[in-house]
């Protein structure tokens, strides 16, 4: 027996096996489904049944659709590549956090990972911790998602410079902040609902800017509204609030720091009903743009700086 | 070895005990209109019924609804934290008939509410649609019409409502003794009132907040209500439309002392037959504009004293 057969047949082993994981690695799209199996190769015809086993199928930057109302962990889920995230229209997947741990986790840097029409809540029955936590990465965005129920925050970001927009999402009935940004994020929430949470935080600890935008949504029955908050020098803490209603909340707008480093509030066209209003700490200030009305509210402390609108 | 077989025999027992209690508490219930209440109410084989759903849930758990159908046969008692919801694309229908409301919340709980319809039976008419006293509530995306009250909420009762519609009743939301209620991005159809906040115990504020809706062809489209001595009532409307009907935005005091205070900013009333703007009873009742409004094309603009105030 000549080795030329014996290579050949080597070599096209070798590349047989490089063509088979070339495939299942680079999928544009992953599909999802309750009826799917995570031995499937992840097609729309053979769905995996989890997350993990679609992200595995996924290339970089690539899309994972869920087809039907189901859930789609079994565990936290580690996004460590690029990633759009997606239940189809007329469906909802949910992702729930348990065990001790959040539903999803972002720690990879340059990652940038979006979440559409997903529900994520806790699982009472074994409870978890936070809706997602992204402490590298790039971009996060979540759109027409809801995040209830949690024991503490839906979204943690701290210790990136990373950029994270929320767009016609709910929150409610959460035990700790609906966004908690820290340590160098920046953080825009438009078109959503903030209900029976501890509002939104923007907090530095490291010398270094945080900025939360919340505009054109509802905070309600919060024990904050907006809150930036510092206790290290150097740390810039911004938090903005346009065009919402705040409602039956402590402390519409907050700002304070630990006498060291800035928090900045700014207020424009807002309707603060109850609660305290504002409360400007040491080191705080509530920058107001003159066009927000406050219906009911006592016990302000501090005062604002007006600013003429530009 | 006979020993340890028993004992590994009972401690088998105990363990499927265990687990089949568990699966009696379930973090998330199912139910479908292919549903039987003798499932135990998973995604394979859900519940018909709301009712049997609730039962079999866990407190703070989920109810999904998994397609269009109406799932209850009487009124439905929420006794436990929960959040309901019926899935995108489909529909859940909770009917109020003979009498009755369709649903009833204990007081204290946290529940949510969404996709779901609300209406009442027409060849056996309910009464309300959702009671509640005490307790967080939250409704999205849904639709409501029921003789009496759309949605009642009572004493320490918070509740939050966006994108719903509410039309063909009497009060579409009802706040008072105490309660505050958020609403925004909802519509307000063919109602005597559309969101009416009442004063009326001593010594306790009622708020009603309402933002980015509409209101069309309403006796009365909002109104702050002060009925009882030092109970006080405020509502404040912003970013909204109000169109026809006999009354936009209302403040009223019934007797010296009971406090009522509506605000409207950014809004806009026309079309109305009686007054877009109405300031009624004693001094304690104070209607504010902040003067940014559109209010044209009205029987009269204003009735009463009109307190412009400005921004902060």
């Amino acid at each position: 027996m000549s080795m030329k057969p014996v290579l050949m047949r080597a070599s096209l082993l070798v590349l047989a096996t490089l063509f088979s994981l070339g495939c299942s690695a680079q999928s544009f799209r992953a599909y999802l489904a309750s009826y799917g199996n995570d031995a499937n190769p992840c097609t729309v015809t053979a769905p995996c049944r989890l997350l993990p086993a679609a992200l595995n199928a996924v290339a970089d930057g690539g899309e994972v659709w869920m087809l039907d109302s189901a859930n789609y962990n079994g565990g936290t889920v580690n996004i460590t590549k690029s990633v759009s995230i997606l239940a189809v229209p007329g469906q909802v997947a949910s992702l729930v956090a348990f065990a001790g741990g959040p539903a999803i986790n972002i720690a990879t840097v340059g990652v940038n990972v979006a979440l559409r029409n997903i529900v994520i809540p806790d699982n009472v029955t074994n409870p978890g911790t936070y809706g997602v936590v992204m402490t590298n990465g790039t971009l996060l965005s979540v759109e027409d998602c809801l995040f209830a129920n949690l024991t503490r925050a839906a979204i943690y970001v701290h210790d990136i410079s990373a950029i994270v927009t929320v767009k016609n999402t709910v929150f409610r009935h959460l035990a700790e902040y609906a966004v908690h940004a820290e340590n160098g994020p920046e953080v825009t929430i438009a078109g959503s609902q903030i209900l029976y949470t501890q509002g939104v935080l923007s907090a530095g600890s490291v010398a270094s800017t945080t900025s939360v935008t919340v505009s054109d949504s509802t905070i309600a029955n919060s024990t904050e509204g907006v809150y930036a908050y510092t206790s290290i020098a150097g740390a810039i803490a911004r938090a903005t609030l346009a065009r919402s209603t705040v409602t039956n909340t402590a402390y519409a707008l907050d700002a304070e720091t630990a006498s060291v480093g800035a928090a900045i509030v700014y207020a424009a066209n807002n309707t603060i009903v109850g609660g305290r209003g504002w409360y400007i700490g040491p080191g705080g200030s509530v920058i107001t743009y003159g066009d927000n009305h406050f219906a009911d509210t006592s016990g302000a402390f501090g005062t604002m700086t007006p600013t003429p609108t530009q | 070895m006979r020993i340890l077989s028993r004992f590994l025999a009972t401690s088998f027992v105990a363990v499927l005990f265990t687990a089949a209690t568990a699966h009696a508490q379930l973090f998330r219930a199912y139910a479908a209109s292919y549903g039987n209440d003798a499932n135990p109410c998973t995604v394979v084989a859900p519940c018909r019924l709301l009712p049997a759903a609730l039962a079999a849930v866990h407190d703070g758990g989920e109810i999904w609804l998994l397609d269009s159908a109406n799932f209850n046969s009487g009124a439905v008692t929420i006794n436990k934290n929960v959040s309901i919801l019926a899935v995108p694309g489909q529909v859940g229908s909770i009917v109020a008939f003979n009498g009755g409301n369709a649903i009833n919340i204990n007081p204290g709980l946290d529940v949510a509410l969404k996709n779901v319809s609300i209406t009442s039976n027409a060849t056996s008419p309910g009464n309300d649609g959702i009671d509640m006293t005490t307790g967080k509530l939250s409704i999205q995306d849904s639709t409501i019409s029921v003789p009496s009250i759309g949605v009642y909420v009572v004493g320490n009762g918070w509740l939050s409502m966006h994108n719903t519609v509410i039309r063909d009743a009497t009060i579409a939301v009802f706040a008072k003794d105490g309660a505050m209620a958020d609403v925004s991005h909802s519509k307000f159809i063919n109602l005597q009132y559309g969101v009416f906040v009442q004063g009326s115990l001593a010594s306790v504020t009622t708020y009603g907040t309402v933002r980015d809706c509409e209101f069309t062809k309403n006796v009365t489209a909002v109104e702050a209500d002060g009925v009882t001595v030092n109970a006080a009532a405020r509502l404040s409307v912003h970013d909204s439309s109000i169109s026809g009907g006999s009354y936009g935005v209302v403040a009223n005091s019934n007797s010296s002392g009971a406090s009522s205070t509506a605000t409207v900013g950014a809004s806009t009333i026309s079309g109305v037959g009686s007054a877009a703007l109405t300031q009624n009873g004693n001094p304690s009742a104070v209607l504010q504009t902040l003067g940014n409004n559109l209010i044209v094309n009205n029987a009269a603009n204003t009735l009463g004293t009109i307190t412009p105030v400005g921004g902060v």
